[in-house]
């Protein structure tokens, strides 16, 4: 790896040094980020769960008094029920319990952002054929504004709004979860690839300083090559199991047997890699020790 | 500073106890034994032309002679454990120039690296590394490669990687060979100067390059028998 990757490990390169400030600073920046996304997203969710209760019946109707009268929303409610009772493409038609959170919903959905409005959301069942628009052509009449909302992902006002902050939130979430994952990959990777070079000069160049991270004897190292070995041909068999039955396990259903053939070898080259290594750590070093 | 060798029961003041027997067939004075007291600088002498000798190694190794014995402050050798002879080997350090090793390295990377091994953390066996380059007076080549410095350098890069852990014992096989008689001084006069810091020192040297006026005791050591090949 020395004179491939880098000039030279050690001291650390000023390129090494770079990345991780700018992994740092990703890192932070993006955590600020993630808690606010996380934050929107969760009020988006919280809004969700509201509008799952309030939506009720087919269609819902926000209905408030236009400026120029002063009628209260209870009122422009109680007329307009009245209205849609008189529909006959109208089943059944109901006030929502008053919510201080229904003035935002009907905002909303009467589309006025800029003008506070004092609404009301009547929930409305429909008999089948009736069209959504003669119903609300009805209710259009002096002093009242009304808008609809079909209860569709796509097509309703509300939830369109709601599902596009959920999406924009999540891509936004994933980008940041993989820009996070790409930093500390990046701190990891150097750190890692620093401590395995160090490794790998002092086993090439300075076996005597190894060893004072790993004091084993000959006996103990051969055990533990010999666990390793065994361990690694054991899971080389054990895939080389897995392999040809992996498009079983994804397309067939009756993959019961296989799978738990696959995972017994498995587990039974994990127990040899681990008893042979245990092997190596414990009995060689008695038997070392008890050898005059 | 007292340095000597001889027995003592004190087993916290004993540095090494070495002792490997005569083997058979051989007479009975080819077998070696020795005490190093805490603080102490003994030479083991071989023979003129004979540069291998395993005591070192075996103290270094913690592995005792085949039917000998060997203590390292105070522990069996034989009878201690994975970590106990990772932490006895915490405490010695080891001067040695061939092979050099690490010569591809930056100096300061070559002698940070046994700083690393022992406690793991980069950041503080560089530090530990500038302070010994800088009173080996290395300290404005740190980032030249070893292969790059003279002998000398090369030396001084052995004794920086052998007492960047502070050992309390150094071990130095042929300390300063081959330099100049003044470089040679010098050298070992850094090696004295860490002596005298309290760490004891154990060093090889054969009979014609014993240096004059050396400090600490002489131990002759046997000449090995030919190995044929």
């Amino acid at each position: 790896m020395i004179g491939l990757t880098r000039s030279s490990p050690w001291p650390e390169s000023p390129g090494d040094r770079r990345r991780r400030v700018g992994a740092f600073v990703l890192t932070l920046t993006a955590s600020f980020a993630g808690v606010m996304i996380l934050a929107i997203l969760l009020a988006s969710l919280q809004s969700q769960a509201h509008l799952r209760v309030r939506l009720q019946g087919d269609i819902t109707l926000a209905v408030a008094s236009t400026d120029e009268t002063l009628e209260s929303p209870e009122a422009v409610a109680g007329r307009a029920l009245e209205w849609l009772k008189a529909d006959p493409s109208v089943i059944d038609a109901s006030a929502e319990p008053a919510d201080p959170q229904d003035n935002e919903l009907a905002e909303g959905l009467l589309a006025t952002p800029r003008t506070r409005v004092e609404g009301r959301l009547l929930a409305v069942r429909l008999r089948p054929g009736a069209l959504r628009s003669e119903v609300l052509k009805r209710l259009r009449r002096p002093g009242v504004m009304v808008a609809i909302d079909d209860h569709g992902w796509l097509t309703s006002p509300l939830r369109r709004g709601l599902a596009l902050k959920l999406a924009i939130g999540g891509l936004a979430l994933g980008g940041l979860l993989s820009a996070f994952s790409l930093a500390i990959s990046q701190v990891v990777r150097v750190r890692l690839a620093d401590n395995l070079e160090r490794v790998v000069q002092l086993s090439k160049w300075g076996m005597s300083d190894l060893r004072l991270m790993f004091h084993l004897t000959t006996g103990e190292s051969a055990g533990i090559g010999l666990g390793l070995l065994t361990g690694a041909f054991a899971g080389a068999e054990a895939a080389g199991q897995l392999l040809p039955v992996l498009p079983g396990l994804l397309f067939a259903n009756n993959v019961g047997p296989q799978l738990a053939s696959a995972a017994a070898l498995i587990w039974i080259a994990l127990a040899t890699c681990l008893a042979l290594t245990v092997a190596a750590w414990t009995v060689l070093p008695v038997l070392a020790r008890a050898t005059p | 500073m007292v340095s000597g060798i001889g027995a003592s029961d004190d087993a916290l003041s004993r540095v090494v106890r070495y002792h490997r027997p005569a083997r058979p067939g051989e007479p009975p004075f080819s077998s070696l034994s020795f005490t190093l007291e805490d603080g102490a600088w003994a030479w083991l002498v071989g023979p003129t032309g004979q540069r291998s000798d395993p005591t070192l190694d075996s103290i270094l190794d913690l592995s005792p002679p085949p039917e000998g014995r060997l203590e390292v402050f105070g522990q069996d050798a034989r009878q201690s454990g994975r970590s106990m002879r990772r932490r006895l080997r915490r405490r010695i350090g080891l001067v040695r120039l061939q092979p050099d090793p690490f010569i591809h390295l930056p100096v300061l990377a070559a002698t940070a690296l046994p700083a690393w091994a022992a406690a793991g953390v980069w950041s503080n066996a560089e530090r530990q590394s500038r302070e010994i380059l800088s009173w080996l007076g290395l300290d404005s080549r740190r980032n030249a490669l070893v292969h790059a410095l003279d002998l000398d350098g090369r030396w001084r890069v052995a004794l920086a990687r052998a007492l960047v852990n502070a050992p309390q014992l150094v071990l130095a096989e042929e300390p300063g060979r081959d330099l100049a008689p003044a470089l040679r001084k010098t050298f070992l006069g850094k090696l004295q100067e860490a002596n005298a810091a309290g760490m004891a020192v154990l060093a090889t040297v054969d009979e014609a390059s014993l240096p004059d006026g050396f400090i600490g005791s002489a131990i002759r050591v046997p000449p090995q028998p030919e190995i044929a090949t």
